[in-house]
């Protein structure tokens, strides 16, 4: 197996393998930028369709939810009603043709509704493996920035970080092996 | 007060198991919510073009019923999720019975924060293990 990695401390792969490259251009190009942020606000109804959607069953975050409380602490999944303004970026690779292989969150402050976030993306790094259990693949790791929004409007600041995510997603050059 | 305590905790610990079903119908409410139309999700014939059996399950679904499974296991207030992390090693599909399984793999203090690492697994009804992951909660 043939495992070549490309980060922002080394921006060409030291052995080329001998089969073409699924690294794009400008996709290399792109490692290390951060990408143009989204912002978000953290709302009852996005938090309330998530624990539809998960079955969660909680009343405390049911009156917490009802009564707007902004000092509720909510649960770590409120984080995917806020994902919907930040698209992912492979700039070369279509993501909609890739696989999430792994994903990493870490929270620093439970988000609260009505919090303002702001979200940076930036890819960490590339790793092109040839051979191995999938066949020749690309994995693109891509790291998210949730950050609060302080400050009234007009006087707005970036804040100190809330949470932060890696995602690893898989490009393959053949089909996925479903395994 | 969570229905385990940090000093009831001991490395090895088993958790109980813990199912979850993904209905398609659970996977379109996401994808609507998120915005998340891939066709690996909804479209089968693409699904199936990608080498995959079926529509999947998204990885943010994983890694939020390891979240749940947190709460399953340990209940209600008294502790924080700080950190958790899946690997997707087969493809789960929709409207299949997924179970999570855990252990404590450490029991640790840290800059103060009390902390337990758990190991974490999603097994289709096949047996086979599905998903890989890891999580650290920190007690008040």
């Amino acid at each position: 197996m043939t495992d070549t990695t490309m980060t922002e401390d080394a921006a060409a792969p030291a052995d080329a393998p001998d089969e073409e490259s699924l690294i794009p251009p400008e996709l290399a190009a792109a490692v290390g930028r951060e990408m143009d942020p989204s912002r978000a606000r953290v709302e009852a109804e996005g938090v309330r369709r998530m624990a539809d959607i998960f079955d969660v069953r909680d009343a405390a975050l049911e009156a917490a939810l009802a009564s707007n409380d902004r000092a509720y602490d909510l649960p770590p999944w409120a984080i995917y009603s806020i994902s919907r303004p930040q698209r992912i970026e492979t700039p070369g690779i279509d993501p909609w043709n890739t696989l999430i292989a792994a994903e990493e969150l870490h929270v620093v402050r439970p988000l609260r509704l009505d919090d303002r976030v702001h979200i940076a993306q930036r890819i960490a790094g590339l790793q092109e493996r040839i051979g191995g259990r999938v066949g020749h693949s690309l994995f693109i790791h891509i790291d998210w920035s949730y950050r609060r929004i302080e400050g009234r409007p007009g006087n707005e600041r970036v804040g100190p970080e809330v949470a932060r995510v890696r995602h690893t997603m898989a490009h393959f050059r053949g089909r996925h092996t479903g395994e | 007060m969570p229905t385990i305590t940090y000093d009831a905790i001991t490395v090895g610990d088993a958790l109980p198991p813990y199912e979850r079903m993904p209905t398609r119908l659970k996977i379109l409410q996401f994808i609507g919510a998120g915005w998340l139309w891939g066709p690996q999700f909804v479209d089968p014939e693409a699904a199936k073009n990608m080498g995959l059996p079926a529509p999947i399950i998204p990885g943010a679904v994983k890694q939020a019923y390891f979240m749940q499974y947190m709460d399953h296991w340990l209940g209600k207030g008294g502790w924080t999720l700080r950190r958790v992390q899946v690997s997707h090693r087969r493809p789960d599909v929709q409207d299949v019975l997924m179970t999570l399984s855990g252990a404590v793999t450490k029991k640790y203090e840290q800059d103060g924060a009390k902390l337990v690492d758990v190991e974490l697994e999603i097994h289709n009804p096949a047996g086979d293990r599905t998903t890989r992951g890891s999580a650290t909660v920190e007690f008040d």
